[in-house]
């Protein structure tokens, strides 16, 4: 049990780092500068164990968003995406629940239930995040387009990024 | 307790979500320069027009007690109008030996019927407000009928449209009179009576009070003539009048008081006696 919270706080960790350090440096898509971000960090979410209270969940939820306001000096805007991403993912985990159930022994990650499996499990919840995201980034009703394509944009990129995390480092839990 | 507890089991996390989801709306529009302007402008506008459509709601509440207000004045005016000899529909000899003799009440309309043979009307004033039996009612466009019983604070009419009511009316044109009976069928129309075959009438003729009406000043608008035919044999015009008030739709009416209804009838009375 305890290693598994360790595990877990070293990821945050990492993953807190890689985003504030690299990711929010990297400049994608020439022209249309600052268009495409990189939104790794929510994998981290995606990834904490399946029987983690509803509450606790929120809670982290929270922090994370916090923890990355603070690197990207956005005070809110993250955490109201995690927040949400945090609140909703019992449901999506129950709406994606397979045949067979879930292992409580298992992690949520490809090697447990497949790719396909989690591309639709963590692509629902990034797509979602990105939305709330860049809804609150842009925060005008007049630019929905580009808060529509933005999402778009990041979130074909960013749902590759944790892909390929997912297939390279083969976390177990 | 208990359930309070079992309710915070269960949705403690949507609770502690929709908190810390509005701390973080919070920090937002507080701490973040483009989305706090943007929040500014967006929440003057919007405020602008909500307090904007609250006034319209409040005014809609109050239209009540403006249409009360106005009424109460529309009959100050025509009460002052009427006393002027200025009648809503002039005369031909406007005396202004009216000079005070008419005030008028408002009222509302509580209770109305135009389909039954006898039709009465129901006031929302009575003898607390000064209204008294044998008072006649005009409405917007013409009068509607007289009082006949009269309580604390209600009063009721005979409508126009009963069959006991005989309005003395007359041709605005030639002066001729008559009584104005309702045949008892259609609420639009009422007949003018007993008016003589030597004089002439026509389609389109405006019929108004008398004067020989204590009830009514003079002139007051009732209709004008629908049809007209004179009957072989018949010394008497038969005369359909087209009413210019709709019985169906009356809301405010003003009752008129005849100051001098009392002396008036009392000279009438005495020439019965002898």
């Amino acid at each position: 049990m305890s290693s598994t919270i360790i595990q877990n706080l070293l990821r945050l960790f990492f993953f807190v780092l890689v985003q504030a350090v690299v990711l929010q440096q990297a400049k994608l898509g020439g022209a249309y500068l600052n268009y495409i971000s990189l939104i790794f960090y929510p994998l981290f979410l995606f990834l904490l164990p399946l029987k983690i209270p509803k509450i606790t969940l929120v809670l982290i939820g929270f922090g994370v968003g916090i923890l990355i306001d603070a690197c990207y000096n956005s005070p809110g805007v993250h955490a109201a995406a995690c927040l949400v991403t945090a609140f909703i993912r019992p449901t999506v985990l129950s709406v994606y629940e397979p045949r067979e159930g879930y292992n409580v022994s298992l992690g949520l990650t490809i090697k447990s239930y497949g790719a396909g499996w989690f591309l639709k499990y963590a692509g629902t919840l990034l797509f979602i995040h990105l939305l709330i995201y860049f809804i609150l980034e842009i925060f005008a009703p007049a630019y929905t387009l580009e808060i529509i394509g933005r999402t778009i944009a990041t979130f074909i990129f960013s749902l590759f990024l944790m892909m390929m995390y997912m297939i390279i480092a083969q976390p177990q839990k | 307790m208990r359930n309070l507890v079992l309710l915070f089991l269960r949705f403690g996390h949507f609770i502690l979500f929709v908190l810390l989801e509005l701390f973080c709306l919070y920090l937002i529009v507080n701490y973040n320069r483009t989305q706090r302007e943007i929040w500014g402008n967006s929440s003057n506008i919007f405020m602008g027009y909500a307090s904007e459509k609250f006034n319209d709601w409040t005014n809609y509440f109050s239209l009540r007690d403006k249409m009360d207000d106005l009424a109460a004045e529309n009959a100050l005016l025509k009460e002052k109008l009427i006393n002027a000899g200025l009648t809503p529909i002039p005369e031909r000899d406007s005396s202004s030996a009216l000079n005070g003799q008419y005030k008028l009440i408002t009222a509302e309309v509580t209770n109305n019927s135009t389909d039954r043979p006898n039709n009465y009307i129901y006031f929302n004033k009575g003898r607390k407000d000064g209204v008294q039996k044998d008072m006649g009612v005009i409405g917007d466009n013409g009068i509607v009928g007289i009082i006949v019983k009269v309580n604390e604070n209600y009063s009721r009419a005979n409508s126009l449209l009963h069959r006991r009511s005989f309005i003395s009316a007359m041709i605005k044109r030639t002066g001729a009179f008559g009584p104005l009976k309702w045949i008892g069928t259609n609420p639009r129309y009422v007949n003018l009576a007993d008016i003589p075959k030597h004089t002439t009438v026509q389609v389109g003729d405006t019929i108004v009070t008398s004067s020989y009406s204590t009830h009514f000043p003079k002139g007051i608008l009732v209709g004008v003539v629908e049809e007209t035919n004179l009957p072989s044999g018949s010394n008497f015009h038969n005369i359909k009048v087209l009413l210019s008030n709709d019985f169906s739709r009356l809301d405010y009416v003003e009752i008129i008081e005849n100051l001098k209804q009392s002396e008036q009838l009392e000279l009438e009375r005495e020439v019965t006696d002898e």
